[in-house]
């Protein structure tokens, strides 16, 4: 944001918002939206892996949807490699899916029922005309072995798969049209603890030899924790906080980042478990809160915090940004105390 | 697979055995048989020797079975009034009926699957609500009333079309138009169901970012998917049909099964309401059966399930 970097990144939102509309609050009263995702602005990198982390409802899958073109955005702009793709051709559009593709939650639902892997991956081969027609059926096997599957479930349906086959072939389907770009939207929270690994062990290979970039969408840090190279933070459809994963895990600035990491549990009986940081439930996103949208539970929250929304904007001068009028103050008074 | 479909039959044999146990149940249990057939004043003697011919006086399992036999050879009884076969009363009424419930049915899925797809695809607008209340009047206006409407409006009115009847292709015309849009309502508001669940799925975002258009998403995934419950529906609509539409058919004077029905229960034609009742489990059970192997032809998910 400060000084113009040398190399562009690969995808760039700015003050990105996405607004659904919602029933009226009382009948025939005016019509409400939820601001999903409010006004974000966010880079991501060539090669890197960027955590999006939050609670539910926070936006997060919105946003990666957003910037793979899955939703409309209601206002600001996406950019992919510097060309402006928030409202795309039909045509523009559809060349985009062989740049940008998506991983989603529930591997299960996310493959046609009534398709065998092979015809869903040979589909994709069809849409953009990948390779000769009768290459196709081997190039989606030759897919298949290189995220770890056999070619013998080429003639299975979604349903006699196992969740980490499933979402394998999932993988694979995103990868057929060689993207560079692959939003994973919770790829492995429906998964066995087990078999996380084993997924999220193959989208870090693939990363290195494809040369992929991922945003990674998660509410678990751990996984995020894992596998990011920068974190941000999002809360009520805003980027609370952003830096690189060191930085964001090691020194959080935002008191909701922290409240975050303290909540996250501790496998060792002996030590108590963490006292909760964050007042309450989440507020309704149809209304959310004025000035700092995480005053209501925020332990810090003053005047200030009620009254204008804090500018994303980096204490130390670094790339580590926060939205938090206490963000300095609060590490003076740690460094007092 | 084929295990399967055993299994299927087993059980539609078992369902067909059921209905045919119970008719004979419910037959015994109105009353002496013998009785409501002869007339009141019939000399006693002359009952015991009708009690006799007609295995009467055997035991009841025995005359379960016997029964069970002449079920078996499709031998349902006699018309009291002229003696003919039950079975083949009824049977010369199914074409009649097929022709209007199969003209109905067609007149149904031309009407129905299109409007029930495009209300959802263009859901809470103004065309899905205009559709829906189409489908609302189209359900709740009794068959009876739709009929004398159209009967009035279009034989005594404008004098288009005949009143009742058959024979022509103008005859079919208000029969057909009173069953096809009464079953084409139920049929939108399923069909708009279906494809509402379907468009909520994920595998619809996947095909998205396949690059599929929004054509070719629907045409590929959403349909073949929201087809499953559409078709089960229509195969239950189909066995249903051979009962005929007993009140359209009175309305309009329609000589189907339905018809028969009516008359036959009013003459109380034992044999012959018998007939109907077995004919129209037979229909249900086989159409059943259609559905199950149509279903596991469409939903791959329940070919290998043990149910």
């Amino acid at each position: 944001m400060s000084s113009p970097s040398t190399h562009r990144p690969l995808v760039e939102a700015s003050s990105v918002s996405c607004r659904f509309p919602i029933g009226p609050a009382r009948p025939f009263g005016p019509k409400r939206f939820v601001h999903a995702v409010d006004n974000v602005d966010l880079e991501i990198r060539a090669g890197e892996t960027l955590g999006l982390v939050g609670e539910s409802g926070s936006g997060k899958s919105t946003l990666g949807r957003l910037l793979v073109g899955a939703l409309p955005v209601s206002a600001g702009a996406i950019r992919f490699i510097g060309e402006d793709v928030t409202h795309p051709t039909p045509a523009r559009w559809y060349a985009l899916r062989r740049d940008m593709q998506l991983v989603q939650q529930n591997p299960a639902a996310a493959l046609d029922p009534r398709m065998t892997v092979a015809d869903q991956l040979v589909e994709v081969l069809d849409i953009h005309a990948i390779g000769a027609r009768r290459a196709r059926h081997d190039a989606a096997a030759a897919m298949l072995w290189r995220v770890g599957l056999g070619s013998d479930i080429m003639r299975r349906y979604p349903h006699e798969l196992s969740g980490g086959q499933q979402q394998r072939v999932a993988i694979a389907r995103a990868l057929l049209v060689q993207p560079r770009f692959i939003v994973c939207d919770e790829p492995v929270s429906a998964l066995d603890l087990s078999v996380q690994a084993q997924v999220l062990n193959l989208l870090q290979d693939l990363q290195s030899e494809l040369g992929l970039t991922y945003l990674f969408v998660s509410h678990d840090l751990g996984v995020i924790r894992y596998l990011s190279h920068r974190i941000a933070v999002l809360y009520l459809g805003r980027v609370v906080e952003i830096g690189a994963r060191h930085e964001v895990l090691a020194r959080p600035l935002h008191p909701y980042t922290r409240a975050l990491l303290a909540s996250v549990p501790i496998p060792d009986p002996a030590r108590p478990a963490p006292a909760p940081q964050i007042l309450g439930e989440a507020p309704d996103p149809a209304s959310p809160p004025s000035g700092c949208r995480f005053h209501t539970r925020c332990p810090l929250a003053t005047d200030i915090c009620r009254r204008f929304a804090p500018p994303l904007t980096s204490p130390t001068a670094g790339t580590h940004l926060v939205a938090c009028h206490h963000a300095v103050a609060e590490r003076s008074i740690r460094g007092a105390a | 697979m084929a295990r399967l479909v055993l299994v299927k039959l087993v059980r539609a044999v078992a369902t067909l055995l059921l209905v045919v146990t119970l008719v004979f149940v419910l037959l015994r249990t109105a009353g002496d048989p013998l009785l409501t057939l002869l007339p009141p004043d019939t000399d006693p003697g002359v009952v015991e020797v009708y009690r006799e011919r007609w295995g009467l006086d055997r035991p009841l399992a025995v005359q379960y079975l016997l029964y069970l036999e002449s079920v078996v050879r499709g031998d349902l009884g006699r018309s009291f009034r002229d003696g003919r076969d039950a079975l083949e009363v009824v049977l010369e009424r199914v074409p009649k009926t097929l022709e209007l419930g199969g003209a109905a049915l067609v007149l149904a899925i031309l009407l129905g699957i299109p409007a029930g797809i495009v209300a959802a695809l263009r859901r809470g607008t103004f065309i899905d609500r205009g559709l829906m209340i189409l489908s609302v009047l189209g359900y709740s206006l009794p068959t009876f009333f739709m009929g004398v409407l159209l009967i009035l409006l279009f034989s005594l009115t404008l004098r288009w079309l005949p009143s009742s009847g058959t024979g022509t292709f103008l005859h079919l015309i208000m029969p057909t138009l009173t069953l096809g849009t009464w079953i084409a309502a139920s049929l939108s508001r399923f069909t708009r169901a279906a494809v509402l669940d379907v468009l909520e799925q994920p595998y619809m975002r996947t095909s998205r970012a396949k690059g599929l258009t929004r054509l070719g998403q629907i045409m590929r995934h959403a349909l073949p998917n929201a087809a499953i419950p559409v078709v089960t529906l229509l195969g239950f609509m189909t066995g249903h049909l051979i009962a005929g539409a007993v009140v359209i058919e009175t309305v309009f004077a329609w000589p189907g099964v339905g018809r028969l029905t009516v008359i036959s229960v009013a003459a109380r034609e034992l044999a012959i309401v018998q007939a109907i009742v077995l004919l129209v489990a037979v229909s249900m059970v086989t159409a059943n059966l259609a559905v199950d192997l149509l279903y596991g032809w469409l939903d791959p998910r329940t070919r290998n399930s043990p149910a």
